[in-house]
């Protein structure tokens, strides 16, 4: 009883100036309705980011009748829209990716064969001039050295990454360390090895090892780059051996930009004894301002052991820098399987001509 | 550096686990071919690709039925010689079966009461290499004829003794007729020269005029005809029919309309009202862990002797090499089947049931379940249908019938038809070493997979995150097997 008769009286005296407040100073904010994410709610600074590519593609492909078979295709080989955001030490970033559902060869995609977005990147990391640490869905160590120097992806991927040898980016993480006098890099990584459009299928991890030697550093051969790279990792839920080794001497002037690299790999397709190597030469410049020239040749030994199980393409480009943000590109490329190899991939004999356009913010 | 130099391989060296752990190489292949190649059916139907697993284990020809994706990874190795040939033409491609092995040809009954032997099986059917096509069919006739026999060591000795043959008439056939000025319009009985296919042509009509898939898919009570429910095959455990929730039931007439509009010539609308409709389990290799429905529908008239049985079945892409960009040749997987039973038959109406729709999203192809439709079985290839001659003669006309085929897409002048001119006995003698090369690879990929099935479990060691469950509604489409396995 008691507690009946006091509890009303305490709820009173407790609410009384409250109510007495809330008359002559209305300044409470109203109770906001919870966030599922705190994603956007700390008031600091975001920076987004747009790169598309969009290009029309003629493919001539021969046919052992002589004749060429005919293919025209608009297309969007890139859609990145990006989000990046610092503070102090702490960075993040987040890429989208425009992909067809379906894969090569399919029918059955979302929504037909639409358009989806994906993850390209997506991490957090710790960043000082000197290290560099990221975890997540991150860029690879290797391929995005090689491909920052050709600096024409508009253009052509690397070799690389057509030829499927490596990921530009994987779930994993990494870390990168410069050496002292701008000297270089050193960069390890550890990934789950499948690619970052790939689930997991094999049970270890895929760790890369990376350095970068810049040994003129502060002189007038500065851009001379001398590039290695390790890959021990698996593929599959065999655990298939996938292991990669990649060499480079660059050029990373400013004006003129170019190298050769090689790359020699243990355990490709599903096949851990398989070994293959790849090997390419390129150049790009930009020898007037805004004139962009590039070319590149590259040979794809699919399989050491049969010596026509290879696919030499060569490939040339001129573009036209419109304004700051949209280059446009014409460019020539010509594959040339040898006699396996066209048996193994039907139509990979072809010219292609394409006008690329390229829009970056 | 020198501390850096002695961390980093250990430091690579622990954060990856020694390769190939327990498996050696081909077994390491066979298992993430089937991972990558299986995933979405690992993720939705897990327990259904378990039982295809342990169908694959049981037989070589099994085995072979349902490891398309591993003849595709072969094919595009240079090493393993599948695709290597001296008569080799990438382009063009035919349209062709895709998986032309032996058990997917079959009779199909035509509206007027004719049977004949055709691809009754067109769910890889897609432009491709003509030799992808052909070398499908001779390893497969190695395989069938190293199998065949059941029931007798030496009638088996003699025909696996004859393997080589048995290709090399095949492709020998396939050449003499990819070859000839013209092909024969028809495939009916009276080309059946070869045992095996008189048998089967024989069985066939028999059945066609009884309707005995009526008799043992439903049963008649008063005038009202239902599908039967449980075990259909008493020999088959796997082959259960299983009632379908009544909203799917509901969507069938939806399903028919769009049906019937892809038939070449549709009967009357109200042939297909529904009468009842099951999920049927067990059917099949590679396809056993797709949606199948059996629905018996009105057919003709109100009369329960006229009644269809049709067996509805989901579609997917084809696995063949691909091609040039943008490597896909038609608008869907419905327009796919379509173009290949109007190219492939040798008649257009050789099943006039046979159509294409839409469920629930799912791509599904739509035929008559006839007693007289019958695939050509290994397990017959006994007595006189098994002897080295049978083989040799079922050979040639499979053979035939393949070329007569890829004869309908390939253009007149196209360069296989002077490729295999040039020289058709070297060609049928190329044709049959790879393929009893590849059988020897087939044969002890069997043995592998078996052995890795037994060792690692019925899903090859692999776990399903529940997360990948679907939703109660699609797990009824999709079935979650409710049978013992084979």
């Amino acid at each position: 009883m008691t507690l009946r008769r006091t509890l009303p009286l305490a709820l009173l005296a407790t609410l009384t100036p409250l109510t007495a407040r809330a008359q002559t100073a209305p300044t409470t904010p109203p109770l906001a309705p919870p966030v599922s994410t705190a994603a956007g709610t700390t008031g600091l600074t975001v920076r987004p980011g747009l790169e598309v590519f969009s290009q029309y593609a003629l493919r001539f492909t021969n046919t052992d009748a002589g004749t060429l078979d005919t293919t025209h295709t608009f297309d969007v080989p890139r859609t990145h829209a990006s989000l990046t955001a610092d503070y102090e030490h702490a960075r993040a970033r987040v890429v989208l990716e425009a992909v067809r559902s379906a894969s090569e060869g399919s029918l059955l995609g979302v929504a037909g064969d639409s358009f989806v977005l994906r993850l390209r990147e997506a991490w957090g990391g710790w960043s000082s001039p000197r290290v560099e640490v990221r975890a997540g869905v991150v860029p690879t160590l290797a391929l995005p050295e090689i491909e920052s120097t050709w600096g024409l992806r508009a253009v052509a991927p690397t070799p690389l990454e057509t030829a499927r040898w490596m990921s530009p980016a994987d779930l994993g993480l990494t870390a990168r360390v410069a050496l002292p006098h701008g000297l270089g890099a050193v960069a390890l990584g550890a990934y789950n090895g499948e690619g970052y459009a790939q689930r997991e299928f094999n049970r270890s991890l895929s760790g890369e090892a990376l350095v970068v030697l810049r040994p003129f550093a502060g002189t007038a051969l500065e851009p001379l780059t001398a590039l290695a790279s390790y890959t021990l990792g698996t593929a599959g839920a065999g655990d298939v051996r996938s292991d990669r080794f990649t060499g480079a001497l660059l050029w990373r002037g400013a004006r003129i930009r170019g190298g050769a690299s090689v790359t020699r790999a243990w355990g490709i397709d599903d096949r851990g004894d398989q070994t293959g190597w790849l090997v390419e030469g390129f150049v790009a410049a930009e020898p007037v301002a805004s004139l962009l020239v590039g070319a590149r040749v590259f040979r794809w030994q699919r399989d050491d052991s049969v010596d026509t199980d290879r696919v030499t393409t060569v490939l040339a480009t001129a573009g036209w820098r419109v304004v700051r943000p949209w280059e446009v590109f014409a460019a020539v490329s010509r594959a040339i399987p040898g006699a396996r190899a066209v048996q193994a991939l039907p139509g990979s004999d072809h010219w292609e001509l394409r006008l690329v356009s390229r829009v970056v913010f | 550096m020198r501390p850096l130099r002695r961390l980093l391989p250990l430091a690579l060296a622990a954060l990856t686990a020694l390769p190939s752990c327990g498996a050696d190489d081909r077994d390491a292949t066979i298992l993430s071919v089937f991972a990558r190649a299986d995933d979405p059916q690992w993720r939705t139907r897990p327990t259904l690709l378990d039982g295809r697993y342990a169908r694959m284990a049981a037989s070589p020809v099994d085995f072979y039925r349902g490891a398309i994706a591993l003849y595709l990874r072969d094919w595009r190795d240079g090493s393993m010689g599948l695709s290597a040939s001296n008569f080799a033409v990438d382009l063009p491609m035919p349209l062709g079966v895709g998986d032309p092995h032996v058990e997917n040809f079959g009779t199909l009954l035509g509206p007027d009461g004719r049977v004949t032997l055709e691809a009754n099986d067109l769910d890889g059917a897609d432009r491709v290499p003509y030799l992808w096509d052909l070398r499908r069919l001779t390893v497969g006739l190695c395989v069938a004829a190293r199998w065949s026999n059941a029931d007798n060591a030496a009638a088996r000795a003699a025909a696996a003794a004859v393997d080589r043959t048995v290709a090399h008439d095949a492709a020998r056939a396939y050449a003499d007729a990819l070859a000839a000025p013209s092909s024969p319009a028809l495939a009916d009985a009276s080309e059946a020269t070869a045992p095996l296919v008189s048998d089967l042509f024989r069985r066939a009509q028999r059945d066609a005029t009884r309707r005995t898939e009526l008799d043992d898919l439903t049963t008649l009570t008063g005038t009202t005809r239902t599908l039967r429910r449980g075990h259909v095959d008493p020999d088959d455990p796997t082959d259960v029919l299983e009632s379908l929730p009544a909203w799917a039931i509901d969507a069938l007439p939806a399903l028919f309309a769009q049906y019937r509009l892809t038939l070449r010539t549709p009967p009357d609308a109200r042939a297909f009202t529904v009468l009842d409709a099951a999920r049927h389990y067990g059917s099949g290799v590679a396809s056993f862990a797709r949606v199948r429905l059996l629905v018996l529908v009105r057919g003709p008239t109100d009369a329960p002797d006229d009644d269809v049985v049709l067996e509805v079945k989901e579609q997917s892409d084809a696995v063949s090499p691909g091609g040039f960009v943008p490597s896909v040749w038609f608008d869907s997987i419905g327009a796919r089947v379509r173009a290949a039973r109007d190219a492939l038959w040798s008649r257009p109406d050789a099943d006039p049931w046979w159509g294409t729709a839409v469920w629930f999203g799912l791509p599904v192809q739509i035929r008559a379940e006839s007693g007289a439709a019958k695939g050509l079985r290994i397990a017959r290839m006994t007595g006189a249908n098994g002897t080295p001659d049978a083989l040799r003669a079922l050979a040639r006309t499979l053979g035939a019938r393949l070329a007569v085929m890829h004869r309908r897409t390939l253009p007149a002048d196209a360069p296989q038809l002077s490729v295999v001119r040039r020289d058709p006995e070297a060609f049928a003698r190329e044709q049959a070493d790879v393929s009893v090369r590849y059988a020897d690879q087939v044969f002890a990929d069997h043995a592998r997979f078996a052995a890795l099935v037994a060792a690692r479990g019925p899903s090859l060691g692999r776990t399903v995150s529940p997360d990948d469950a679907p939703s109660t509604p699609a797990q009824a489409l999709l079935g979650r097997a409710p049978i013992e396995s084979p």
